[in-house]
């Protein structure tokens, strides 16, 4: 974290969906924050509440959905506060955002040439000759083979991994100071995603940007991340540094979640790896307490009948969790 | 080199589509009650009077000689008399058909345009006022039948309100014709600037185009309404709206100029029943079109008529739908390279 404070401070963010059968808790109360030129990774299982976080940043959090309370700062500025105009201008420009499936995200009846045209002219006002010479650029940036002919080609005429550079290239031409990416590797085979992820850690690197690395897998956060915030059912249930995250993990969620991952290193047989019993709550009546207790192995009485109190086990490290099953936890 | 292999096969499969409709149209004749003979002799003819006009008709051949002998005749243009009007079918129709072309490019202008906005409105506030009015209109085109709606709306603007002139035909009496370049009223009194004959012509033109056009309002709107919130919902423009584009670019450039695809083809096909419409409508209004005249032909037992609108009008409707596909290609680029 920066001295003069973090770049993106998300407190007590609560979004809702509202249906038929009452008002869905997708996330409730959630608290992070991103410094300057830090990558911060958001892990959790699918329905966590990931990327509806990360759609609450840019004020897209689709309908039935709606932010219900929280602040959402950046920089200095609380974006809930602002008019949708004004939101308008920081999207794209300030905050930009890598999307999980890069061929579904472009415009399937426009060439790539008159898309990274929008996405350059969306916030500047440049002429023909400059739009195509930028496109150009960004494209053999991100390594498009013959960017040239990529121009003229449509969507459906180019593989996902180019897709996906064409996506990244619309959502970096701004330079925007944060970048969320959402499961930017999952569509991607393996050596693609490894570029990637490499690019975008050059593109932080050069322009002192930040990263909101969304994902479920724990390698990427590893490999990636500065601090990482863990998501369960709507609820960050633990935010840290990644190397005290990974080495002591002070929820049990978080220990089970590393343990249900896969790790080349530890020379571990498949037979170790552990499975999270249970699944996700219903977010739809959720239980007023902790919402992983039916699925954990330190519940106590105390975790049911309130939400766990939010603690600070060491600086920088905050814990969803009641204060006894922690201490159980870490001496075991 | 995709596009024309796809465009000769269409163009093969349309000349089979035809040869089944000039089987269908010729046939029409010996299906319908009465004899063609008999109803142009009278009821008091001779039975040898009839049996010598079947001969002269070619009736008294066998079907497939009647049906080269026919088809030749209309290769060369020949489809053959009314005897209602005494003129050559194809005169007649050339005559008529502009009337019929102007009444039903109106109402389908009406369509699209009211359709399109309606649809989209629709889709942007779900269950919001124009949505209710959407599905009003979608419930009205389906079950109100069109002559219904233009008798309602001749008592409603020509009767009580007085402002729109009684049903009789394209202009006023006593307002010349424009001279005649396209033969639709409206576009020919506007490229000869006569102002007094596109008043008049628009006029005469408001009511059955309104009328006809309910017809495939409700269709139009329905496929605007669905295809924008599936486009309004989908990652691409999810993905613009990320970009920082304003809502207008995001609404009109990208999810509507997706959402158009299905609704093109959805209009083409409305074109086709305009005409089917037209009939009734042009009986309704005493609209000089192909509609009135086939209704009169119908009532008159006038076969050489029927059998050339049934073959035209089929034909049309088939032409309709290869330039449909045809626009899939400049509309939608991944039909390119399938």
């Amino acid at each position: 974290m920066s001295a003069n404070g973090p770049l993106l401070q998300v407190s007590d963010l609560q979004v809702h969906f509202r249906t038929r059968d009452g008002s869905l808790e997708a996330v409730d109360r959630i608290n992070f924050e991103i410094g300057s030129n830090e990558v911060f990774g958001l892990v959790g299982e699918s329905g966590s509440g990931k990327s509806v976080t990360a759609l609450s940043i840019l004020g897209l959090v689709p309908s039935p959905g709606r932010i219900v309370g929280g602040d959402i700062v950046f920089g200095d500025r609380n974006l809930r506060e602002l008019p949708e105009r004004v939101v308008r201008t920081i999207r794209g420009r300030e905050i930009g955002m890598i999307f999980q499936n890069p061929r579904a995200s472009l415009d399937p009846v426009r060439t790539v040439a008159v898309q990274l045209s929008r996405a350059l002219r969306a916030h500047h006002d440049l002429g023909r000759g400059e739009v195509r010479r930028r496109s150009v650029r960004m494209l053999r940036d991100l390594g498009m083979p013959d960017p040239e002919a990529a121009l003229t080609k449509y969507p459906h005429q180019l593989s996902g991994g180019m897709c996906q550079r064409v996506m990244v290239a619309m959502m970096l031409s701004s330079r925007p100071r944060l970048l969320i990416a959402d499961e930017p590797t999952t569509a991607l085979d393996e050596t693609v995603g490894a570029q990637l992820l490499e690019h975008l850690r050059r593109f932080k690197e050069e322009h002192a940007a930040s990263i909101l690395l969304i994902t479920h897998d724990m390698g990427v956060i590893a490999e990636m991340c500065d601090r990482v915030g863990v998501m369960h059912a709507g609820h960050v249930v633990e935010v840290g540094p990644v190397g005290a995250v990974f080495r002591d993990p002070r929820h049990p969620y978080t220990r089970a979640l590393l343990d249900s991952t896969l790790r080349i290193d530890r020379d571990s047989p498949l037979s170790d790896i552990e499975r999270i019993p249970g699944t996700v709550p219903n977010l739809l009546h959720p239980p007023p307490g902790c919402r992983f207790a039916d699925r954990c192995a330190y519940v106590l009485p105390a975790c049911r009948p309130a939400k766990p109190p939010r603690l600070e086990v060491a600086p920088g490290h905050h814990v969803l969790c009641q204060e006894t099953v922690i201490r159980e936890f870490a001496a075991p | 080199m995709t596009r024309r292999r796809y465009l000769g096969r269409r163009l093969a499969l349309l000349v089979l589509v035809v040869f089944g409709i000039s089987i269908v149209a010729f046939l029409l004749v010996h299906v319908l009650p009465g004899d063609p003979a008999r109803s142009r002799l009278g009821v008091f003819a001779t039975e040898e009077l009839v049996q010598l006009k079947r001969a002269e008709m070619g009736l008294d051949k066998s079907l497939p000689e009647q049906y080269v002998t026919y088809m030749g005749n209309v290769f060369r243009g020949d489809l053959g008399d009314s005897w209602r009007t005494h003129n050559p079918v194809a005169e007649d129709f050339v005559e008529r058909f502009p009337a019929t072309i102007e009444l039903a490019l109106a109402a389908l202008l009406l369509a699209v345009v009211l359709g399109v906005s309606l649809g989209v409105a629709a889709a942007l506030r779900r269950n919001g006022p124009f949505d209710h009015l959407a599905t009003l209109l979608g419930i009205l085109g389906i079950s109100a039948p069109v002559f219904w709606i233009g008798l309602l709306l001749i008592i409603a603007f020509v009767t009580q309100l007085h402002v729109l002139p009684a049903p009789l035909g394209r202009l006023a009496s006593d307002v010349e014709a424009p001279t005649q370049i396209t033969g639709l009223y409206v576009v020919d009194s506007l490229l000869t600037a006569n102002w007094e004959a596109l008043r008049s012509s628009l006029l005469y033109l408001v009511l059955p185009a309104v009328t006809l056009g309910i017809l495939p309002l409700a269709p139009i709107t329905r496929m605007t309404r669905a295809a924008m919130i599936e486009a309004l919902d989908s990652d691409f423009v999810r993905a613009a709206r990320a970009l920082g584009l304003s809502r207008t670019q995001v609404v009109v450039k990208i999810a509507l100029r997706n959402a158009l695809i299905p609704v093109v083809s959805m209009v083409g096909l409305q074109l086709g029943y305009l005409v089917g419409g037209a009939v009734l409508v042009e009986i309704v209004f005493t609209w000089s079109g192909i509609g009135l005249y086939l209704y009169r032909s119908v009532i008159g037992l006038d076969f050489a008529p029927i059998q050339s609108l049934v073959l035209i009008v089929g034909v049309l409707f088939a032409l309709i739908n290869l330039a449909v596909d045809m626009l899939y290609f400049a509309i939608d680029p991944r039909i390119r390279v399938r």
